[in-house]
C-alpha cells in the first residue's frame, strides 16, 4: 500500500517536473525565437514590396487592415492592406486584395507611388483567376500615372480582373489623397464623365462597374457623343462645350437626367432642347418590348391578364415596369435585362404582389453560350418556384446562386435587387 | 500481450502504412517534396527527442503514468521544436502550417514516445530512428510522385514535359490518400514476401541492422 502510495506521488511529482522543465524551456526558446520571427514577419510583409521597389532602403508602416485604429489615416478603402512610407523619396508603397476579379478569389497587387503621386511601379502578388489579364505586362501600363488614372484601359476578354486591379489601384489613391498624402491627378472632363456613368447609371454597365455602350447617331448637333446599351437598358449622351461637358442619361421608360463631372444632378439647368433631343435620340435607337413583355407576362398570370405600363425614374437594369390585372388580382410585372456571361443580356421578369413579394420569376434564357456550358444541367423549374415570396427584406441574394455559373448568377441577383428597387420607387412615385 | 506488443511494435515501426496512423502530416506535405523533406525530418527530431526523454524518465514514471507523461512529452518537444522551426525556416512553416502544431497529438509520435517507457534508452532511440526514418522515407516517397505527376514539378523546380499532364487532384489532400494507399499496398507486399513467416517489424528491425530487436522477437 505504501509502495503503490509512493509510485502516486514519484509519478506525480514526474508530472509536475516534466511541466516545469518544458515550461522554462519554452520560455527560453520563446525569448530567442520571438525577435526572428517577428523579423521574419516583417521580412515576409515586405517582399513584395521590395520586388516593387528594388533600391529601397526601408519603408515605415503608415496603416494596418488589422489594426486601422493604430493608424492617422482615415477613410481608407477595404481593398488597402498596408501603407508604407518609403524612406528615400517621400512616395508611399501600398498592398491591397481586391475579390472583385472574374472567380472573386482574392487578387493581391501592390504599387509604388512617389512623393507627386506618380506611379513608379506596380505589380500583382497573387492572381487566382483563369483568364490571364497579362499580369506582368498589365501593372506597368500603370507606371507614371496619378490619382486620375487617365490612361490605363481594361483589358479587352478579361474586363473583370483588370478592371477589379484598376478599381483597386483607384482605391489605393483615394486612400492617398483623402489623407493629403499626394495630390489628386487631373481629370479631363470626357474621364470623369466616364467614371460618373456608371455611377449614376448602374444598368448600363456589367457587374464589374465597365459600361457596355454602342455608338448611335444623333439626330442633331447638340452631342460630343451619343451611345445606348448593348442590352437595351438605355442611352447616355456626353454634351457641352471645354471643362463644362455635362452627361444626359435616359433609362429604358424615356427618363431623362442630366450630371456634371463630379456626378451632381444638372437636370433643371441644362437647356431643356439637349434633354428633348436626348430622349428623341434614345427613342428612336431603343427596341419596343412591349409586345414581347405582354406575352411573357401572360404566360406567368393567364391569359385574361390586362396589362398597363407604367414609367419608372430608376436607372438600373429594370427596362419595363406593368400593372397587372388578373382573375380580380392586382399583380406587378418587371422586366430586367443584365449582362450575364460574356456580357449577353439575361431577360428576367417578376411578378410581385401588392405587398412587394415575388410571385413568380421566368427568364428567357438563364444559361447563355450553351456550347460553352455543353454538360450543363440545371433545373430551371426548382429554381425559379425559388424566388416565390420573396420579399426585399427577405432576399439574401442566395437564392440566385447557379452553381459554375457565376455571371449568370450576379445578373439574376442584380436584377432582383434592381427590381425591388423598382417596386420601391413605384410606391413612392405613386404608382401603387 | 506478446500479440498485443507485436501489434503496437508494427504500428510504431511502419505506422503510417499498415494502421494508416499520424497520417495528418502526409496531407499537408506531400505538394512539395521540400515540404515533405521538412515534415519528415521534423518527426524524426521530435521522435528521437522524446524518446530520449521518456527512455531517461522510465524509472520515476510507474505505468498508470506512461500516458500522460507520454502526452506532456510530445506536446513540449512538439512545441520547442515548432517554435524553432518557425524562426529558422519560415518559409516552410508557411507551407506546412497548422500540420506542425498538430504533431503534438500525433498517434505515431505518442505511440513511439510511450513505448520508450518499456525499454532502454539506446534501444528507444535506435527504435525511433528507425520510425522516423521510415516514416521520412514515405513521406517523400508520397511527395514526389504527388509533385512530379499532380503539380508537374519537383522540389518547386518545374518538369516542363509534364505541365500538360498533371494530375491536379494529388496535391490536394485526397490525392495524398491515394498516393499513400498506393504506397501501403506497395510496401506491405514487398514486407510479406521478405518477411514470409517473420514480422514486418522483424523485417524492419533486420533491414536497418538492429540485430538486437530480431533476437528479442524471435525468443
Amino acid at each position: 500500500m505504501e509502495g503503490k502510495n509512493n509510485g502516486l506521488a514519484r509519478g506525480i511529482l514526474t508530472l509536475i517536473l516534466i511541466v516545469a522543465v518544458f515550461s522554462g524551456i519554452l520560455y527560453g526558446v520563446n525569448a530567442y525565437t520571438a525577435p526572428i520571427i517577428e523579423w521574419n514577419d516583417n521580412a515576409a510583409l515586405l517582399a513584395p514590396l521590395y520586388t516593387l521597389l528594388p533600391d529601397a532602403s526601408g519603408f515605415e508602416l503608415l496603416y494596418d487592415y488589422t489594426a486601422p485604429e493604430n493608424s492617422s489615416l482615415k477613410d481608407v478603402p477595404s481593398t488597402v492592406r498596408y501603407i508604407h512610407a518609403i524612406s528615400e523619396n517621400g512616395g508611399y508603397a501600398l498592398q491591397l486584395s481586391t475579390t472583385e476579379g472574374f472567380t472573386g478569389d482574392p487578387i493581391d497587387l501592390s504599387f509604388a507611388v512617389d512623393a507627386d503621386g506618380k506611379i513608379l511601379n506596380a505589380q500583382v502578388d497573387a492572381y487566382p483567376d483563369t483568364k490571364d489579364m497579362g499580369v506582368d505586362e498589365y501593372p506597368l501600363t500603370y507606371i507614371g500615372q496619378d490619382s486620375a488614372l487617365a490612361d490605363v484601359s481594361i483589358v479587352a476578354g478579361v474586363t473583370y480582373s483588370s478592371s477589379a486591379f484598376r478599381r483597386a489601384v483607384a482605391d489605393g489613391f483615394f486612400a492617398l489623397t483623402e489623407n493629403g498624402l499626394v495630390a489628386e491627378g487631373y481629370k479631363d472632363p470626357v474621364q470623369a464623365l466616364t467614371e460618373v456613368l456608371p455611377v449614376v447609371f448602374p444598368g448600363i454597365a456589367n457587374n464589374a462597374g465597365v459600361v457596355q455602350t454602342e455608338e448611335i447617331q444623333s439626330t442633331g448637333d447638340k452631342f460630343n457623343s451619343a451611345m445606348k446599351s448593348t442590352i437595351d437598358t438605355g442611352a447616355a449622351f456626353f454634351a457641352g462645350e471645354g471643362d463644362d461637358l455635362y452627361l444626359i442619361t435616359v433609362n429604358a421608360f424615356g427618363t431623362v437626367k442630366a450630371y456634371d463631372t463630379k456626378g451632381r444632378e444638372i437636370t433643371d439647368s441644362v437647356p431643356a432642347e439637349a434633354l428633348e433631343q436626348a430622349k428623341a435620340d434614345a427613342a428612336a435607337s431603343a427596341k419596343d418590348f412591349l409586345k414581347k413583355d405582354t406575352r411573357a407576362f401572360k404566360k406567368l398570370t393567364g391569359d385574361d391578364m390586362e396589362l398597363t405600363a407604367l414609367s419608372l425614374d430608376t436607372f438600373n437594369s429594370v427596362t419595363g415596369a406593368y400593372k397587372l390585372v388578373s382573375g380580380g388580382n392586382t399583380y406587378y410585372g418587371f422586366t430586367s435585362r443584365t449582362f450575364g456571361f460574356g456580357d449577353m443580356a439575361i431577360v428576367t421578369r417578376y411578378v410581385l404582389d401588392e405587398n412587394g413579394a415575388i410571385v413568380k420569376m421566368n427568364a428567357d434564357e438563364l444559361i447563355l453560350e450553351k456550347d460553352y456550358f455543353s454538360n450543363y444541367t440545371l433545373d430551371e423549374t426548382s429554381y425559379k418556384e425559388g424566388f416565390q415570396g420573396i420579399t426585399e427584406s427577405t432576399f439574401t441574394g442566395d437564392e440566385t446562386l447557379i452553381t459554375g455559373a457565376t455571371m449568370t448568377s450576379n445578373a439574376v441577383k442584380t436584377a432582383v435587387q434592381d427590381i425591388f428597387e423598382a417596386f420601391q420607387n413605384l410606391k413612392e412615385n405613386g404608382g401603387i | 500481450m506478446t500479440e498485443h506488443k507485436s501489434l503496437r511494435m508494427l504500428a510504431a515501426e511502419n505506422p503510417s502504412m499498415i494502421l494508416i496512423l499520424g497520417i495528418c502530416p502526409l496531407f499537408g506535405s506531400t505538394a512539395d517534396v521540400r515540404a515533405a523533406l521538412g515534415m519528415g525530418c521534423l518527426v524524426l527530431v521530435a521522435l528521437l527527442a522524446s524518446s530520449l526523454i521518456m527512455g531517461l524518465l522510465k524509472h520515476c514514471i510507474t505505468r498508470q503514468f506512461v500516458v500522460p507523461a507520454a502526452f506532456l512529452v510530445c506536446a513540449g518537444v512538439v512545441s520547442v521544436l515548432e517554435l524553432l522551426f518557425h524562426a529558422w525556416f519560415p518559409g516552410l512553416y508557411q507551407i506546412l502550417g497548422v500540420y506542425v502544431s498538430v504533431l503534438s497529438v500525433n498517434l505515431l509520435l505518442f505511440a513511439a514516445t510511450a513505448d520508450s517507457c518499456e525499454q532502454s534508452v539506446e534501444k528507444a532511440i535506435s527504435q525511433a530512428l528507425v520510425v522516423g526514418l521510415i516514416f521520412l522515407a514515405v513521406l517523400l516517397s508520397a511527395s514526389v510522385i504527388c509533385e512530379v505527376f499532380g503539380n508537374a514539378s519537383f522540389a518547386g523546380i518545374e518538369i516542363p514535359a509534364l505541365k500538360d499532364y498533371k494530375i491536379s487532384v494529388l496535391v490536394q489532400p485526397g490525392g495524398a490518400l491515394l498516393t499513400g494507399a498506393f504506397l501501403a499496398a506497395v510496401l506491405n507486399a514487398v514486407a510479406e514476401k521478405a518477411t514470409s513467416s517473420e514480422s514486418v517489424s522483424d523485417w524492419f528491425a533486420s533491414s536497418f541492422g538492429n540485430a538486437e530487436k530480431k533476437e528479442e522477437s524471435e525468443s
